[in-house]
């Protein structure tokens, strides 16, 4: 418990670090998010006009003032007014959080479900035919970028063979099947990447750990090759694999952005892209906050999964 | 004078100008299909369903399906009723009245009348609104509801044009009971007299529009629903159509036109007139364009017709002006310019300005100016003249267009309006916002500017717009290429769309089969 709470302590710099970058960040931007929604008109806006907004939402003020200003009101759940959406930003963000998440853990779930077995698998045959084809298919699923794995899944699936919708989203809680068959495509994209690295990482990581004298022992006392793998060697190979999955988070997250443009999805990655460009400022900290707790939250799941997976790490 | 008796003695008497009649014009109400549900890929979210705050085609579209406009364009580009019964100019076109249609209710049940529509037209106007629509109404100098239906708007000047903007979003006409009631949201709840009303809206993933039974217009809307899907990414937006999953999709990629065209079971739908394209100077002292002779040098350089066929893939038309296609104003015979390479080299020989000439111009990441600039670099470096391009995003764009020190705008475009004017006067009159971010001022300009909005007949504007254009393109601070269209898809089975120049979509119109 005290692990858990000494990590939780450490993520705050880091968080007020994150805050602090993004808010001078975004305004070290050229333009504001006024100038944006004024521009959208293509008419003459008086100057007054434009004064008015930029005292409405505070944008007068000094950088500062906003500053502080801001964590005050987040600290009280309070994350501001999106001026590009024109709604409180948590309303803007919320709706946000359910079908990244949905996505990422489908493409997590499905990644991991490929690329053990497939990574133990070309471990066990080092340099046989089936290793290398397994290392061609992860090489094409690195490269690919994912607008076109995305694309390519929507010509075949959903226009050639009309089999899932091409884009949209309905919610697992308004209708279960729906949503899995609007969520399958989008999940596959992001996995191809995934599984491309993981199943390099689970290829090397099976191969060391089936090298070790405890293997050979389990061998010696004639267990099957597939007990060996299965019982004695997986735990182990497991660990270089979870730190992966951990780091991988963050990628998924910017794979996220492509994959929900292409698949019209309504999620934080698409939601991020659109208030970079229209300088919606509350929006982009809103996000980037929820979205460095998510990755200080996924990596010390991982460092408690070190835990279950090998004894000698266990924490005090 | 503006008003319909005279209006329709221009349109008989007018040359025949070339609206491309849609091979989708409504039926004989007889064969009208009533109810179903249209799904539409939109290319954007809506983002607000407030008419007097929205800024994109998306939100203007799904607030004037909400709202109705006290005006409408007609299909040969001219002012006609919505809201607004009739209308008549006095006082030399300074007084505007307005007679209003009578027995209209909102679909909160409160009675639409003319202090409905003073509250609205007072809102755009009050600065603490935040309306972006506010400079559209600029020239008004006071409202006076005259009795129940009848308006009178007294300008500061005769403007001839000031009922335009009306047409849009500046003239829809909400509820002062909902707009009391909801303050800032609105745009969220958003309540109009129009043919449908708002009954679920999640962003980025759809918009609901169900049909007012009650809607004054007889027999419309014909469909139940309406659906809006924004689907930001052109191939799937293409995809959802040709799959089925919408019936309709906007802003179709234009390098697949040509091939959609041949495609069964999709109709493509292209209106001319959407926007026109230019390339813009800085006329300040510090960078080229301050010699008129250097900016002249373009419209004799420029490959109109490569820009026409790589930019645009061939669709819409090589332009000289800003007189859209489709507007009375519009002449297709107007072509001053024909490409003359030496003769653009004579003029940067003359502009005395010192060599080697490098201009800057920054670009947005938009495919078809990324085309375009590049043919214009090529172009200019036949002459002597060195492009830079930058890339920068929108925001920066705007940034660096404001504030007057951008060299050249390789960007410069304008969106359709129905009246010359509204964007003619931001980019020539010296008062406008985009004629100072060059730095242009012309009194010349300005007296015609001046004598167009007070001319009393159509005729008598046109013409001046002609000198307009003749005295734009001698100062060359717009260096005008191109009039696009809009394209939409449509599924067969759609019937009664109206294709207009503005890219919105009147959905009362349509029905499915």
């Amino acid at each position: 418990m005290l692990f858990i709470l000494k990590r939780v302590l450490a993520a705050i710099p880091v968080i007020i670090m994150t805050s602090v970058i993004i808010f001078l960040l975004m305004r070290l931007l050229p333009g504001d998010p006024i100038m944006m929604i004024a521009g959208e008109a293509q008419s003459d806006t008086s100057p007054e006009v434009i004064a008015q907004l930029r005292q409405q939402y505070g944008l007068d003020r000094p950088l500062y003032v906003q500053y502080v200003a801001w964590v005050e009101r987040a600290l009280s759940g309070d994350f501001g007014y999106s001026v590009y959406n024109r709604q409180p930003v948590l309303d803007v963000v919320l709706p946000r959080i359910l079908p990244t998440l949905q996505i990422g853990l489908m493409a997590w779930v499905l990644a991991v479900l490929i690329s053990v077995p497939l990574g133990a698998y070309s471990a066990v045959r080092l340099n046989s035919w089936t290793d290398w084809v397994g290392t061609v298919f992860s090489m094409i699923g690195a490269a690919m970028p994912y607008f076109l794995a995305g694309g390519l899944l929507i010509y075949l699936v959903a226009l050639r063979w009309g089999l899932l919708p091409a884009s949209g989203y309905v919610s697992p809680f308004t209708d279960p099947l729906e949503s899995l068959r609007t969520t399958i495509l989008p999940a596959l994209t992001l996995t191809f990447a995934l599984t491309a690295v993981l199943t390099r990482q689970s290829r090397s990581s099976f191969a060391e750990v089936l090298n070790y004298p405890y293997i050979r022992t389990a061998r010696a006392k004639g267990l099957s090759e597939r007990g060996v793998v299965v019982k004695h060697a997986f735990r182990n190979a497991m660990l270089p694999i979870a730190t992966i999955l951990g780091l991988q988070l963050g990628t998924m997250f910017s794979g996220a952005v492509v994959t929900e443009t292409v698949f019209a999805i309504p999620g934080m990655g698409r939601l991020l892209v659109n208030a970079i460009l229209s300088r919606d400022y509350a929006v982009v900290q809103a996000v980037v906050l929820f979205i460095t707790m998510a990755v200080v939250f996924a990596n010390l799941l991982v460092d408690l999964a070190y835990g279950l997976l090998d004894p000698r790490t266990r924490q005090g | 004078m503006m008003d319909r008796r005279n209006l329709l003695r221009f349109m008989a008497a007018g040359p025949v100008i070339g609206l491309v009649a849609s091979p989708l014009r409504a039926q004989a109400p007889a064969t009208i299909k009533r109810g179903g549900t249209l799904t539409v890929a939109i290319f954007a979210d809506p983002i607000t369903f407030d008419p007097h705050l929205t800024g994109n085609v998306q939100g203007r579209t799904a607030s004037q399906a909400i709202h109705d406009t006290l005006f409408t364009v007609d299909d040969k580009g001219r002012l006609a009723p919505r809201l607004a019964e009739s209308w008549e100019f006095s006082d030399g076109g300074k007084v505007l009245t307005v007679k209003l249609r009578s027995g209209i209710k909102f679909h909160d049940g409160t009675v639409f009348d003319a202090a409905a529509v003073k509250y609205n037209i007072d809102r755009i106007r009050d600065p603490k609104t935040g309306s972006i629509r506010e400079g559209e109404l600029r020239a008004l100098d006071r409202l006076e509801v005259v009795d129940a239906t009848t308006l009178r708007f007294v300008l500061k000047y005769p403007f001839a044009a000031f009922a335009f903007p009306l047409t849009d979003v500046a003239g829809a006409i909400g509820s002062p009971t909902a707009m009391e009631k909801s303050g800032k949201d609105y745009g969220l709840r958003p309540v109009g007299t129009g043919p449908f009303k708002l009954v679920e809206y999640q962003k980025d993933t759809r918009t609901v529009l169900e049909k007012n039974p009650d809607y004054w217009q007889s027999g419309q809307p014909y469909l139940d629903r309406v659906i809006l899907r924004p689907i930001p990414t052109d191939s799937t937006r293409l995809a959802e159509l040709r799959s089925g999953g919408v019936q309709m999709a906007e802003a179709l990629p234009l390098q697949d036109i040509s091939r959609l065209r041949q495609t069964q079971n999709l109709v493509v739908s292209e209106q001319p007139g959407f926007r026109w394209e230019y390339f813009g100077f800085n006329l300040r002292d510090e960078h080229p364009g301050r010699s008129k002779a250097f900016r002249q040098a373009f419209q004799w350089g420029i490959d109109r017709e490569a820009l026409h066929k790589i930019a645009y893939f061939g669709t819409g038309s090589i332009g000289f002006d800003g007189i859209l296609p489709g507007s009375p104003f519009f002449d297709a015979d107007y072509k001053p310019f024909k490409r003359d390479v030496e003769k653009a080299k004579r003029l940067i020989g003359e502009s005395g300005i010192s060599t080697p000439i490098v201009i800057k111009g920054p670009l947005q990441p938009d495919p078809v100016k990324q085309r375009a600039a590049q043919i214009f670099q090529a172009n200019a470096a036949e002459i002597g003249v060195k492009v830079e391009i930058e890339q920068v995003d929108s925001a920066g764009y705007r940034t660096l267009l404001q504030s007057g020190q951008m060299p050249m705008d390789l960007q410069g475009w304008w969106g359709y309006r129905p009246d010359p004017d509204q964007y003619l006067a931001i980019l020539l009159q010296s008062g406008g916002s985009y004629a100072k971010f060059h730095g242009y001022a012309n009194p010349e300009m300005d007296k015609l500017i001046g004598a167009q909005r007070e001319a009393q007949s159509e005729a008598e504007r046109k013409a001046i717009f002609r000198k307009i254009s003749e005295l734009m393109n001698e100062d060359a601070v717009y260096v005008p290429w191109h009039y696009s269209s809009d394209f939409k898809g449509l599924h067969p089975s759609v019937k009664g769309f109206v294709h207009t120049p503005s890219g919105i979509t009147a959905f009362e119109t349509i029905h499915l089969g």
